[in-house]
């Protein structure tokens, strides 16, 4: 247990930060790379900026949803995000730690933020939870790992809340503890290979959509040559 | 059972002799059928193809890093569900843009991402299949590419793109519909260059016939302008308006008669088709048929491309000759509702508020509507002179698609689906406005919305152009023309 505990608060977290970090660099490498590649390429270099920063801010903030069919999961979704945003960022305990092993600090969001941020993020994982059982299109759509991840980011929370109030907790502290440096560190580890690398790519997912649309003059001919058709009818 | 439909009929056709017509195969819903026709889908090893096409067209196009990105990003948060008409008729989850987008984001992630790669490696499995292919193949052509679900992804994921990729690469080992892919065949390499197989002494006799007929009906003696170079536009209509939308025709002409402006366009006769089905279905074609506009509007030294009242003829041009024309020194692109516009924004139109009377509503055309690039242009033309004019909800860049998009209106074939399924919700939004005209600028959806009242006892309900109602309604006695 306690050498659970010491890899936990020390090696495993520097790896988890380390995969992060380097596959974080990676994704957004690879697509400034592609970006500028694909922009080059594209016969027509015009893009519309303006309109593709209201579509993604319209999802930040996701206003318009409002009048969407899936009002309740909208506004769980966004209150969810808002929570897992800010609170491992913000919160005073996080910090202090970070101050402890490298020297930075900035300011923390106040306890009771905190903690309401904490719940209102449990509850808008129930909520998507509940979508994702109920609701026939997510459910059919649903894997394994859609649902692991909720998991993991329901325990992440729930045994953050009870580190952060020792006095309501069931379990052992340390226990505890373990549970949340665990589950925290796995969403770190798997964030740039899961569906959550959705994550680092949000900024760009635009702007990828729009090159996708700019074709590639002469593009259709070159696959036909390569496919060994070049010269054919249609 | 999608393997069933598309490789059966595909089967059929590739017998040479095979031209009687099979009934069409039913979904599991039981109303629709859904199989179209192939020519002579590949006979080879399927997969090892359909690997082969994917790899090739990551290399040369601007897909790789588009279907990557979808690849990590896709949430799963059937967000698209509830925005996509063909699932809210069907209730079938493999409806759902996101399932169908995922169908080809698997391939890729299975095959061409290191994961997936090592995966397949160390289990020994390929995880294409035949059958994967026949699924796709069916569940791409179930999709109108109307684009509305892409509002809907959080993630951005535009499903109509997907849904054209992966026609695009089942195009390339020739599973299309055999409908889309023989009138694309005559345009390009036939001997009459138009999807409609219209030669051009058919063509110069049915400006006569449409002048005749404005003479009789208006008193009035116009000319269409054939070849004429210098103009600003050279005009490109669908084609198939020569044999099937002769009012909407006769009211472009007016329209540029009434306001003095004859002078400013042209219909060329060494290319004279607006329809692109490349859009649908394949990027070779799309860029072959961009460069035959742009060719004869530089021959005939117009400045301007101008595309009649058809949704995708107007998109296609307005992404592609841009794409295909030289970017920044592309031929600018129109669409004749926003020349209309411009023409009644100058006072140049008179329109007789007395003539439509009855109750006008206006379709939206997804492939000018879903960007928001033509919107309001029409609603400003129709309220200047139809006093009932009512919307539809939702409508503009939210609109229901007519269930023709994507090409499948072309498919006769599965015009049980189109009218059944896809274009249940437009039926009903039809009826709930009461509205007799319902005005369609694009000759996609003027067919299908016709067929779509037919079959769903929508009696009493005229599907018109837009121009169609604006060539009752001028005014032209300062022109000599009947009161």
């Amino acid at each position: 247990m306690n050498t659970a505990f010491y890899l936990a608060r020390g090696p495993f977290l520097y790896l988890a930060f380390a995969v992060l970090i380097l596959g974080a660099l990676r994704q957004w490498g690879l697509t400034i790379a592609e970006v500028i590649r694909a922009y080059r390429v594209a016969g027509d270099q015009k893009i519309p900026w303006q309109w593709m920063f209201k579509k993604s801010l319209g999802w930040i903030v996701p206003v318009n949803a409002l009048r969407g069919a899936r009002v309740l999961f909208t506004i769980a979704s966004a209150v969810f995000h808002v929570g897992m945003l800010l609170v491992p960022l913000f919160l005073a305990g996080h910090i202090a730690l970070v101050k402890k092993g490298i020297g930075l600090a900035w300011p923390a969001l106040p306890a009771a933020a905190a903690d309401g941020l904490t719940i209102a993020a449990l509850a808008g994982l129930g909520v998507i939870l509940l979508y994702r059982l109920l609701d026939k299109a997510a459910r059919f759509l649903s894997t394994a790992q859609d649902y692991a991840l909720l998991a993991l980011c329901i325990v992440a929370f729930v045994s953050g809340y009870f580190v952060a109030h020792p006095a309501q907790n069931p379990l052992p502290f340390n226990l505890m503890y373990l549970f949340h440096l665990l589950s925290a560190e796995l969403i770190l580890i798997v964030l740039p290979f899961s569906k959550l690398c959705h994550a680092l790519l949000f900024p760009s997912t635009r702007i990828v959509w729009e090159l996708g649309w700019h074709f590639v003059p002469g593009g259709g001919d070159k696959v036909r040559v390569a496919l060994g058709k070049a010269g054919e009818p249609v | 059972m999608g393997n069933e439909t598309v490789a059966n009929s595909g089967a059929e056709a590739a017998k040479p002799a095979a031209k009687t017509q099979a009934t069409p195969k039913l979904l599991p819903h039981q109303i629709l059928g859904t199989s179209y026709y192939l020519e002579h889908p590949y006979q080879g090893d399927k997969v090892k193809r359909f690997l082969e096409i994917f790899a090739a067209v990551l290399k040369h196009t601007n897909y790789g890093h588009l279907v990557d990105t979808y690849a990590r990003v896709g949430a799963k948060c059937a967000n698209c569900a509830v925005a996509c008409q063909i699932y809210l008729a069907t209730n079938d989850p493999k409806d759902i843009p996101c399932y169908r987008t995922n169908l080809l984001l698997e391939i890729y992630r299975r095959h061409f991402t290191f994961r997936g790669v090592l995966q397949s490696k160390v289990t020994g499995e390929v995880y294409l299949t035949d059958e994967k292919i026949s699924e796709l193949a069916e569940s791409v052509y179930h999709c109108t590419g109307c684009r509305r679900c892409s509002f809907e992804c959080p993630m951005g994921i535009d499903h109509g793109l997907m849904t054209h990729l992966s026609r695009y690469i089942l195009s390339e080992m020739d599973i299309a519909p055999k409908a889309l892919v023989v009138a694309t065949r005559e345009q390009l390499e036939g001997k009459t260059g138009n999807t409609s197989a219209i030669p051009v002494p058919a063509l110069l006799d049915t400006l006569e016939f449409l002048a005749d007929d404005i003479k009789d009906e208006k008193g009035i003696e116009l000319q269409f302008p054939v070849d004429k170079e210098g103009r600003e536009f050279v005009f490109f209509p669908a084609v198939s308006d020569y044999l099937l939308e002769a009012e909407t025709l006769k009211g472009i002409a007016l329209t540029f008669y009434a306001a003095g402006e004859e002078d400013r366009w042209t219909i060329g006769t060494g290319y004279y088709d607006g329809i692109n089905y490349g859009l649908f279905y394949s990027d070779w074609c799309a860029e072959r048929i961009i460069s035959k506009e742009i060719a004869e509007t530089k021959r005939l030294k117009g400045r301007k491309i101008l595309i009649g009242e058809c949704g995708h003829a107007s998109r296609s041009a307005k992404v592609f000759v841009p794409s295909f024309g030289g970017g920044k020194n592309a031929l600018p692109v129109m669409n004749i509702m926003e020349v209309t516009l411009d023409m009644l924004r100058r006072g140049k139109l008179k329109l007789d508020p007395n003539v439509i009377t009855e109750r006008v509503t206006y379709h939206d055309p997804c492939n000018i509507a879903r960007s928001g690039w033509i919107v309001d242009q029409p609603r400003e033309i129709l309220r200047a002179f139809c006093k009932n004019y009512v919307d539809m909800e939702p409508k503009g860049e939210k609109n229901y698609c007519c269930g023709g998009g994507g090409g499948t209106v072309s498919i006769d074939e599965v015009r049980s689906y189109r009218t059944g399924v896809t274009g249940k919700l437009k039926a009903e939004q039809i009826r709930r406005t009461g509205a007799k005209y319902v005005v369609a600028p694009c000759a996609n959806c003027k067919k299908q919305l016709r067929e779509v009242c037919e079959d769903n006892d929508l009696k009493g309900v005229e599907v018109v152009g837009l121009h169609d109602l604006i060539y009752k309604a001028l005014i032209l006695d300062n022109k000599g023309g009947k009161p």
